[in-house]
C-alpha cells in the first residue's frame, strides 16, 4: 500500500519541481517597471512626470538650434512637454523594439527635452530624438514599438510611462528642422 | 625493446632540430594571432570594428584641448557598431578594451579618466554612445608622451573579443576571457 502511494507521490513531486522551475518569472519580470500607458496627444502622468507627447515622425537628418544631427542609421523624433509630478526629477527615455533597448541621443546637448531635470508646475516643450538602425521598419516589432519615459537611470520597479508606436506607419521626413526646448505647452 | 627504439626517435629529432634553431623557435600555432587589413571590419560579439588610422598631432579634435608639456595626443580612428541589443561605449572598460595599443592601452590596465577622450568624428559630440546596429566612425585620443612614437613606426593595434555569457549574481552580460582575436598592422602618420 505504501508503495502504492510512494511513487505516484514522487513523480508528483518531481512534476511540481518542474512546474515550479518552469513558472518562477525571470528576473526580467520580476524586476520590471509599472508602466502607465498613454496615447499620442494625450497628458499622462507618472509617480515622477506629467508628459504629452504630440508628434513622433522619422528623419534622415534633424537641425536644431545650429547643431546639424546627421546619422547612419534614421533619427526618431518626437515632440514632448514635460514636467515633473511631485517633486523635481530627471528624463530619461528609450525605445524597444522587439528587445532592443535604443536611448535617446546626448548629442545635441541640452537643447532636447529628455537628459534634463523638469520640475513640477513648470512644464516644458521640445524635441525628444533616438537613433535607430536604418532597416529598423524591416525589423520583427518594428509595428508595437515601445517608447518609455522615465527617470533617467535605472528604472527597475520605478513607475515609468510608455507610448506603443507602430513606426511603419510613421511619417518619414529627408530632414526636419526643430524647435529649441521652451516653457510652457504648444 | 620499444623502450629503446621510442629514446631513439627522440634523441634523432633532438638532433635534428639544433642546427634548426632548437625547438624554442617553433611557435605554437594556437597562440599566433591572424593579422587584419587596415580599415576591414572584425566582427565580435560585441562590437565590429574596422581600424581606419592612426596619428599623433598636437592638435585636439575637439579644437581646444591643449597636451600637456612633453605630451602630444595620438589618434585612432576606427568604425565601430554595436552588435549587442543595448547601447555600448565604444572603447569599453579595463576588462574588456575594444582594441589595444602596445604601451597604451593594454586588457586590464585601466586608463586615468583625463588621459583619453571619445569622440564621434561627424559632429565632434563628447563621449558617444553606440546604439545597436548604428555603425559609426569614432575619434579615440590618448595622451601620450611625444617621444613614445614618431613618423612611419608601425603598431599594431589589437582587436578584442570575448565569450558573451549571462551574469550570475547580476542582471546582464559577463564577458568570458577578453582576449586579442587579431592585429591589425598600421603606419603611424604625424600631423605635428
Amino acid at each position: 500500500m505504501r508503495a502504492r502511494v510512494a511513487v505516484p507521490a514522487g513523480v508528483g513531486l518531481v512534476l511540481l519541481a518542474f512546474g515550479a522551475t518552469l513558472f518562477t518569472p525571470t528576473d526580467e519580470v520580476r524586476m520590471a517597471p509599472f508602466p502607465v500607458a498613454a496615447g499620442i496627444g494625450e497628458e499622462v502622468a507618472s509617480q515622477h512626470h506629467v508628459a504629452t507627447i504630440h508628434e513622433v515622425a522619422l528623419a534622415d537628418v534633424v537641425e536644431l538650434d545650429g547643431w546639424r544631427g546627421t546619422t547612419s542609421g534614421v533619427w526618431l523624433v518626437a515632440e514632448a512637454t514635460l514636467a515633473g509630478y511631485v517633486e523635481r526629477t530627471t528624463v530619461g527615455v528609450d525605445l524597444f523594439v522587439d528587445g532592443v533597448r535604443f536611448e535617446s541621443t546626448p548629442r545635441a546637448d541640452s537643447d532636447t527635452v529628455d537628459g534634463r531635470v523638469v520640475d513640477p508646475g513648470l512644464p516644458v516643450t521640445g524635441a525628444i530624438l533616438l537613433e535607430l538602425p536604418r532597416d529598423i521598419l524591416d525589423r520583427p516589432g518594428a509595428t508595437s514599438a515601445v517608447l518609455r519615459l522615465g527617470a533617467a537611470g535605472d528604472t527597475r520597479l520605478d513607475s515609468v510611462i510608455e507610448w506603443r508606436i507602430d513606426l511603419t506607419a510613421l511619417e518619414h521626413h529627408a530632414e526636419v528642422e526643430l524647435d529649441r526646448v521652451r516653457k510652457g505647452a504648444p | 625493446m620499444p623502450v629503446l627504439v621510442a629514446g631513439g626517435v627522440l634523441a634523432l629529432g633532438g638532433v635534428v632540430a639544433i642546427p634548426l634553431g632548437g625547438w624554442d623557435t617553433v611557435q605554437l600555432q594556437s597562440a599566433v594571432i591572424p593579422e587584419q587589413p587596415i580599415g576591414q571590419p572584425y566582427v565580435g560579439a560585441r562590437l565590429s570594428t574596422a581600424i581606419d588610422d592612426i596619428y599623433l598631432t598636437d592638435e585636439h579634435p575637439d579644437g581646444f584641448s591643449d597636451p600637456d608639456p612633453g605630451e602630444t595626443w595620438l589618434v585612432v580612428v576606427a568604425t565601430m557598431e554595436n552588435l549587442l541589443d543595448e547601447p555600448e561605449i565604444p572603447l569599453g572598460n579595463r576588462s574588456f578594451w575594444a582594441f589595444t595599443i602596445p604601451g597604451v592601452l593594454e586588457l586590464g590596465v585601466s586608463l586615468d579618466s583625463g588621459s583619453y577622450s571619445t569622440l564621434l568624428q561627424r559632429d565632434g559630440s563628447y563621449g558617444p554612445r553606440l546604439q545597436p546596429g548604428v555603425p559609426d566612425t569614432v575619434e579615440f585620443v590618448f595622451a601620450v608622451s611625444d617621444r613614445l612614437f614618431s613618423e612611419g613606426d608601425e603598431v599594431r593595434i589589437g582587436l578584442t573579443d570575448a565569450e558573451k555569457q549571462d551574469a550570475d549574481i547580476y542582471d546582464g552580460i559577463r564577458w568570458w576571457r577578453p582576449h586579442v582575436a587579431v592585429e591589425v598592422p598600421v603606419v603611424i602618420r604625424d600631423e605635428r
